[in-house]
């Protein structure tokens, strides 16, 4: 179960046409339904956006098969892709502006009545993803716009964990917000990760997230996937990261310039602080 | 992604007429428009549709893209003229068809109504058109059987009823013509421009044009900034389990308001970011404004200009002197 795209292929332009690419072009990607967190790598137009929406039938493949949850997504000719979209949610970019209701409680109960639950469990139920993103009780009777941007975007993210997807997606769901805002964000989708056990996919430019809290990574280059594996083998990829212009994190940054200026050789790329403060300590031992 | 909304119906190429100034073409089509109606004469008409043909042909711009403008006012131009030949009475009879109307074809119209009806849906577009052709046809026949008639009507086409309709249509057809080659050939911002520089004597009567421009053209940059946010918020509403294409009337309306409001907030916010940066950036309304891109004649601005006038003096003089 999960998610399966084979040899999927999409484009915007018209095959016709003198500029004709292809956004995404023979994708092999498999997401399980549980325990995963995937960041989604890739410079800007790389297909990032696009190959999201394939995996909750936004978008269909031109060719190639999207499968979501036993459920075969065609190029054509689609029905029940309702059930899809409830089993995978996506949180897009600035999520905030797709609130609207009266009330915050309100707008969290928009997506578990539209996939058929009666007020009372989609209540319940929105009340339960308000709690696990941080929203106190107070602000659930108020208005969604007299939030501030964080509260916002928290409150968004609840409305589409209300409806109990399986496989949750979020297109750079720290972009805009502050330090502290981002840090709070991703502790708050690493222990849900860890309590639900959901899978979650996060696309980002921000490789200080990555390699913090994130195991598997997907790097996307011209609708190609050239890279999926560990986020910690990706980093020991300096060639690889430097060919798709990827950042390194900040740790790694400070690892490999204070190797080349005190004249050590890194036995590997560390991406976390512990792991340069071990490297650093043996230096140091070796060498009193 | 995906920026591939394109407003107004500007087709880009490179020719003489997109070179033009804006400022002289909107002056030249108004001019052109107001010399159609001066011709009265079926020859000088042919010879300016002649002419029409030969600009269209060396804007560059694909025939194909002005017929989809005429297809737009066909059925307009169709009630013109039968309109005018049924109800004009005057000059010579040129043809006289009378027509009974009877219990006998008004069931066979009915049946082939019928029988077009259900097979409408079955049959490709050209099979339709033979369809419709072949049921005129048939209908034709029987309506002239002249068989216990209910009603008689007795067509009847005068010659000038003809040409006055063959006037109107002709007309109509070029103007369509001249001014899908102004849209056609003048992007949506220089033809605002234009129009601003066309109509900037009216700022001494108190009305302000250069304000009025710079709400058209906001308006006209931002369609596709707002359609693409649209799509953003319809997407991301579809992930919440938002389906168009289902539900009650009362879900539809909950729906469209979820697309609504987040449009409006969305608006709301643009222009008050716009409106800033515009102020941080000196725009004050009504001022007088430098422009990057300042308009410049040409000679060929100018060449056809006098032609164009040199053409309204002399259907004048025609005019005046018959």
């Amino acid at each position: 179960m999960g998610i399966h795209l084979q040899r999927v292929s999409f484009s915007y332009d018209e095959k016709k046409s003198k500029t004709f690419r292809q956004t995404l072009d023979d994708i092999e990607l498999s997401v399980e339904g549980k325990n995963e967190f995937i960041a989604v790598l890739g410079h800007t137009g790389s297909g990032k956006s696009t190959l999201i929406q394939h995996m909750n039938a936004l978008l269909v493949p031109q060719s190639g098969l999207v499968s979501v949850f036993g459920k075969t997504i065609y190029p054509k000719n689609n029905e029940g892709l309702k059930e899809v979209r409830q089993n995978v949610g996506i949180v897009f970019q600035f999520p905030e502006y797709q609130l609207f209701e009266e009330t915050v409680l309100k707008d969290i109960m928009f997506g578990p009545r539209n996939f058929g639950l009666d007020a009372n469990q989609a209540k319940e139920r929105a009340e339960a993803a308000a709690k696990s993103v941080g929203i106190s009780e107070e602000l659930l009777g108020r208005s969604p716009f007299t939030l501030s941007g964080g509260q916002m975007r928290r409150v968004a993210i609840a409305g589409v964990l209300a409806s109990q997807p399986k496989i949750l997606i979020l297109d750079e769901p720290t972009v805009g917000l502050d330090p502290k805002g981002k840090r709070e964000l991703m502790n708050l989708l690493t222990d849900l990760q860890k309590k639900t056990e959901i899978s979650i996919l996060i696309v980002t430019h921000d490789m200080n997230v990555v390699s913090r809290y994130i195991k598997r990574a997907v790097v996307l280059s011209e609708g190609k996937i050239v890279y999926d594996g560990p986020t910690k083998e990706l980093f020991q990829k300096l060639e690889l990261l430097r060919q798709y212009h990827l950042d390194l994190p900040e740790i790694s940054k400070i690892a490999i310039d204070l190797s080349e200026r005190f004249g050590f050789d890194l036995p590997y790329v560390p991406i976390l602080k512990e792991e340069l403060v071990s490297i650093l300590e043996g230096e140091i031992g070796g060498k009193p | 992604m995906n920026n591939k909304i394109v407003f107004g119906q500007y087709y880009h190429a490179d020719s003489w007429i997109h070179r033009l100034d804006p400022r002289v073409k909107i002056i030249l089509i108004f001019l052109l428009m107001t010399a159609i109606f001066l011709i009265d004469d079926f020859l000088i008409l042919g010879v300016a549709i002649f002419l029409g043909f030969v600009v269209i042909a060396s804007s560059k711009v694909p025939i194909k893209r002005f017929l989809r403008s005429l297809r737009q006012i066909f059925v307009l131009l169709l009630f013109t003229f039968f309109f005018q030949i049924v109800f004009n009475r005057s000059g010579e009879m040129v043809l006289d068809l009378t027509m009974n109307i009877n219990v006998f074809n008004l069931s066979i119209l009915a049946f082939m109504l019928v029988i077009y009806g259900s097979l409408y849906k079955h049959i490709r577009k050209k099979g339709r058109w033979f369809l419709a052709i072949l049921a005129v046809f048939v209908f034709y026949q029987i309506y002239t059987l002249n068989v216990d008639p209910v009603y008689t009507y007795r067509f009847m086409v005068y010659e000038k009823g003809l040409s006055t309709a063959g006037f109107v249509v002709l007309r109509i057809l070029i103007l369509i013509l001249i001014s899908s080659l102004l849209t056609l050939s003048t992007k949506p911002t220089d033809l605002n421009n234009g129009l601003e520089a066309v109509l900037s004597p009216l700022e001494k009567i108190g009305l302000k044009t250069s304000i009025l421009a710079m709400m058209i053209a906001i308006a006209l940059r931002f369609i596709p900034t707002l359609l693409n946010e649209a799509f953003k918020i319809l997407k991301a509403q579809a992930s919440r389990g938002v389906d168009f294409r289902e539900g009650k009337l009362k879900d539809k309306i909950v729906q469209i308001v979820s697309l609504l409001i987040p449009m409006f907030i969305i608006s709301f916010k643009r222009a008050e970011d716009l409106s800033d940066a515009m102020e941080a950036r000196g725009y004050i309304p009504g001022e007088k404004r430098t422009k990057i891109n300042e308009m410049r004649m040409k000679w060929t601005d100018v060449i056809s200009l006098v032609v164009v006038i040199g053409l309204m003096v002399g259907l004048v003089y025609m005019r005046v002197s018959q």
